[in-house]
């Protein structure tokens, strides 16, 4: 079986196994990603929450599933997207639930392949006056428009908001993040007025890597990391860490700072497609969400811009 | 008694065959096992209403009398050689399938209820049933008619080399569950009810509970029996799907056990009782004789204070004043679990991965110090309610079952796989067996009838795959070593705690915090805006309309209320649609669709107008147009009212009024 064929098998039976537990602890959910082999768990657990399907209590170290629900896809009125909890025979379950209703739903036989990055999308056609109704008769909850619904939540994205005035442990080590490339300095050299402003990587007993940011001389530790390029001082020629393209429907994202999680959620739910890695040079990618129209890339921009000091 | 059409023996006899014996059990331990639910569903088969009871009966009596001093000796001697005695061996395995205590009988009581059975007294001197005495020869009879007659395809029935008692052992044997047994049940069946109703195995749910040894003993020996292991699964699947939702308890006393709710608020405890099933309100009196109304599912009644005190000595019943009324197990004991479910903290029998909450007064657990833990309101003297407490806080008795069978320990382990709840794991994901044993062993898949597979060897610290067995839903039992190993794959899991976490924006403490649990949430507010998964709740209804959207390959024309026509396709699909898949195709949306009025279809097989409201529309030329060649074509109503097809047809007369006008 092709390696992508796998991964994608794998990832399903993960969804399939977080489905029917319901819930369980981040330990739980390490190993079973260690028996199906897909590598890393912060990320695999990163693509399960941005598309919908399960959230992640970091502090407490669970997960729960999210509920079914359908949703809309943008600019494809005729076709809805299913996430969230996905237990064994739940497709087929949709059919049946489609067939007893006596709409006129197609449901689809298989989950979209998403080529080994994430469970596969569950994508069904229907009359949109009919997707209430139907999800109602199925056990799903209805939310349309659920990406507009996301970004109108964003919360401003500030310093004080997103930080926790923390100094790290210095029992641990951590190292500079360089501000144009954004990648780890273990290498930098010693500063000997000590610890430069800028952003922090730390490696700690609970976090393998817990961002912080030092900004005239106040350490500020960001709970979610993905702030802290959007949110340290970066130099005025470096290239943007965000943009549309508009004609195309694409919301690029440099691979070096990722979207946080509600706004990758809100991306990826314009399609239900993870973004696709395009490499552009080793180490370096971009991240395109596709079928991102104007008004959510712009809302997603700015959200973040915004928050640049 | 009510009145039975007779039922002929031989027609029962073969009804019962079907029922008990099932041909292409080749291979297979079989008991005769016929309880009263084995009778009724003979009877069905063989086409007779009635009372089961009164049928058997009536088919004994039929060949021969039941009298006192008689007793079986004239079914036997009439019916002679096997399978034509098989009613009579039913009825004495019956018999044993009712044993329990009861106001008239103790437990041991055999005769007492074969000769009920047979509509007679208790015979003197013994045995109590006169012919008894032949019975066990007659069962060896079968035995060996099953297994030359019919040559073992109905399986080999195992009866036992030194009976005790030498005469009624025997069909005490046969049974897989006592009347007693099932009744003991009950407190299983209460305790493990979410993992029943998910379909895990009661089998290995009952060997791995001390519960087990609550069961006579004839019961226990069969749960050591291998080869007894797939009828007595049949059983308990049976006794649980027969289960009236009642437990016995230690005092013999039935009742219902009700679903019991706590209230915890900082100073203030409350327990709340609801009867699951209960279609109307009923009344009942608590042990004080406190007059109550216990409401209808799911509405719940707060128990008097008074109530908790009770339960010190056992559980605490609600009765209803009526003599053969309603019996409802409001409190189970001196030591109650409560574990968190969606709608607060709930009666539970065990504690697993969550910590639970414990209201307990035996001295083993209020005597320790809990420090913080010991929550802070009035209770009885004596008790303790202690908020999370893990499993492992708790007596071996109170925890789930374990992940792996509990066997003798050894140098081989399970691991890895996709775990569900205790000893169950996701079909086609079994775990994999690692050891650490310096030689290669075999692993052995032992099948339900007692053969052995070797499935391959288990290699010094390489892990072993169980994929033979990976796609077999149910409970494999695996040997290796000297160990052996019960792993069930499932199809369901217990589903528990969907929609426990969202991320809950607004809120400024929060916002930057990650998806949290609701209770963490409701110390802030409960904040509004909770993003779950693709969902935002409590921020009122979406601002989204269901668009107009058509499902047609070729073209279509729109026409508007102001008489414009416009023509309109689906367009090609996206690239990252074809990338993702998706067939073309589907629906597709008309623009601007407040102002359309008629949608005309362009299809060569399948032309069709779509009324999409019923509005005038200005008949300008390029309408009438449309009109003309759609004059034909079927009117569908998409939301426009019953009366579209009129109001289309009022369209195309103008068009040909305009084009007869034109001609003229």
């Amino acid at each position: 079986m092709a390696e992508a064929d796998r991964r994608q098998a794998a990832h399903d039976a993960l969804l399939a196994w977080c489905s029917e537990l319901g819930s369980g602890t981040w330990e739980q959910f390490k190993r079973a990603c260690a028996h199906l082999r897909l590598g890393g768990p912060t990320s695999v657990a990163r693509v399960l929450s941005v598309l919908g399907h399960v959230e992640f209590d970091w502090r407490a170290r669970r997960f729960a599933c999210a509920p079914a629900t359908l949703t809309t896809i943008q600019g494809m009125p005729g076709r809805f997207l299913v996430c969230g909890q996905r237990p064994l025979g739940h497709l087929e379950g949709l059919r049946l639930a489609a067939e007893h209703a006596g709409v006129d739903i197609d449901v689809a036989r298989e989950p979209a392949h998403q080529f080994g990055a994430g469970p596969g999308t569950v994508i069904i056609d229907a009359d949109p006056v009919e997707a209430a109704e139907f999800a109602q008769l199925a056990g799903l909850r209805f939310a349309p428009d659920v990406a507009c619904a996301i970004v109108d939540e964003l919360p401003a994205v500030s310093l004080e908001t997103a930080g926790e005035p923390t100094a790290p442990d210095e029992r641990f080590p951590g190292c500079p993040v360089d501000p144009d490339t954004l990648i780890d300095r273990w290498d930098a050299p010693a500063s000997n007025g000590g610890y430069i402003d800028g952003l922090w990587a730390w490696r700690t007993l609970r976090r393998q890597r817990a961002v912080y940011l030092r900004r005239e001389g106040q350490w500020w530790h960001l709970p979610v990391g993905e702030y802290g390029p959007y949110l340290t001082t970066r130099p005025k020629d470096a290239p943007d860490l965000l943009d549309h393209d508009r004609a195309n429907r694409i919301l690029i994202v440099d691979g070096r700072a990722p979207l946080p999680e509600l706004h990758a959620r809100a991306a990826v739910l314009c399609s239900g497609r993870l973004p696709l890695p395009q490499p552009y040079a080793p180490g370096f990618r971009l991240d395109h969400y596709v079928n991102v129209p104007a008004e959510i890339a712009e809302a997603i921009i700015t959200n973040l811009t915004e928050a640049s000091p | 008694m009510e009145p039975a059409a007779p039922l002929s023996l031989e027609a029962l006899t073969g009804a019962l065959l079907e029922e008990l014996l099932l041909a292409g059990s080749d291979g297979h331990t079989v008991l005769l096992g016929c309880d009263d639910q084995a009778l009724r569903a003979a009877c069905r088969r063989a086409g007779a209403s009635g009372d089961p009871s009164l049928l058997l009966h009536g088919a004994l009596a039929g060949v021969a009398p039941l009298t006192l001093d008689g007793g079986l000796r004239g079914a036997l001697n009439a019916l002679r050689e096997p399978p034509a005695d098989l009613v009579v061996l039913c009825a004495c395995v019956l018999a044993a399938s009712r044993m329990r205590a009861d106001d008239q009988h103790a437990t041991q009581a055999y005769y007492a209820r074969l000769a009920e059975l047979l509509g007679l007294a208790v015979h003197e001197p013994w045995p109590g049933v006169a012919g008894f005495e032949r019975i066990p020869e007659r069962f060896a009879r079968f035995a060996r008619w099953l297994e030359r007659d019919q040559r073992g395809g109905r399986g080999r029935l195992a009866l036992p080399s030194n009976p005790q008692p030498s005469l009624v052992g025997v069909p005490i044997s046969q049974v897989l569950l006592r009347r007693v047994d099932r009744d003991r049940l009950g407190v299983l069946f209460d305790r493990y009810q979410g993992a029943l109703r998910i379909g895990r195995d009661p089998l290995r749910l009952l060997r791995a509970s001390s519960l087990r040894h609550e069961l006579t003993a004839p019961a226990q020996r069969l749960l050591e029996r291998p080869e007894m292991h797939e009828p007595l699964r049949a059983a308990l699947l049976a006794a649980y799907q027969a289960w009236d939702g009642t437990v016995v308890d230690a005092r013999g006393r039935r009742s219902r056990a009700g679903a019991v709710r706590l209230g915890l608020s900082p100073g203030r405890m409350t327990l709340n009782v609801s009867l699951p099933g209960l279609e109307s309100a009923a009344d009942v009196h608590d042990p004080d004789g406190l007059a109550l109304r216990l409401p209808a599912w799911p509405q719940e009644l707060t128990l008097p204070a008074g109530c908790l005190a009770h339960a010190a000595t056992g559980p605490v019943l609600l009765t209803s004043p009526a003599a053969s009324g309603l019996r409802v197990r409001a409190l189970p004991g001196p030591l109650m679990l409560f574990d968190t479910a969606e709608t607060g903290f709930w009666l539970t029998g065990t504690a697993g991965e969550r910590p639970v909450i414990v209201l307990t007064c035996e001295p083993g657990l209020t005597g320790r110090a809990w420090g913080a833990r010991r929550a802070n309101v009035p209770l009885p003297a004596g008790w303790a309610l202690i908020c999370d407490v893990s499993a492992d806080e708790l007596p071996a008795e109170l925890r789930d079952p374990p992940e792996e069978e509990p066997t003798s320990v050894g140098p081989v382990s399970l691991a890895g796989g996709l775990p569900l709840e205790a000893g169950a794991w996701l079909l086609d994901h079994p775990p994999v067996l690692v050891g650490d044993l310096g030689e290669p062993v075999p692993v052995d898949l032992v099948e339900a009838d007692g053969r052995r597979r070797q499935l391959g060897e288990l290699l010094d610290k390489e892990p072993f795959a169980l994929d033979a067995i990976a796609g077999r839903a149910g409970t494999q039992t695996i040997e290796v070593a000297g160990q052996t190993f019960q792993v069930e794959l499932a199809t369901r899991g217990l589903r528990a705690g969907v929609g426990a976490f969202a991320h809950y924006p607004r809120e400024p403490r929060l916002a930057f915090a990650g998806a949290v649990d609701t209770e963490t949430a409701a110390t802030w507010g409960p904040p509004a805006g909770a993003v779950c998964g693709a969902a935002v709740d409590g921020t009122g209804d979406p601002a989204w309309r269901p668009p107009v959207t058509v499902r047609a390959q070729g073209l279509v024309y729109a026409i508007r209320r102001d008489g414009t026509v416009t023509p309109h396709n689906q367009g090609p699909a996206p690239y990252w649609a074809r990338q993702a898949g998706l067939p073309p195709g589907g629906p597709w949306p008309i623009p601007d669709p407040d102002t359309v009025v008629w949608a005309c279809v362009q299809s060569r097989s399948y032309p069709r107008v779509l009324a999409l409201r019923d509005e005038p529309v200005t008949l300008s030329d390029d309408v009438l147009d449309l009109a003309d060649r759609f004059a034909d074509a079927p009117v569908i109503d998409r939301g426009a009212g019953e009366g579209a097809p009129g109001r289309w047809l009022v369209l195309v007369d103008a068009a040909r009024e305009e084009e007869a006008a034109l001609d003229g």
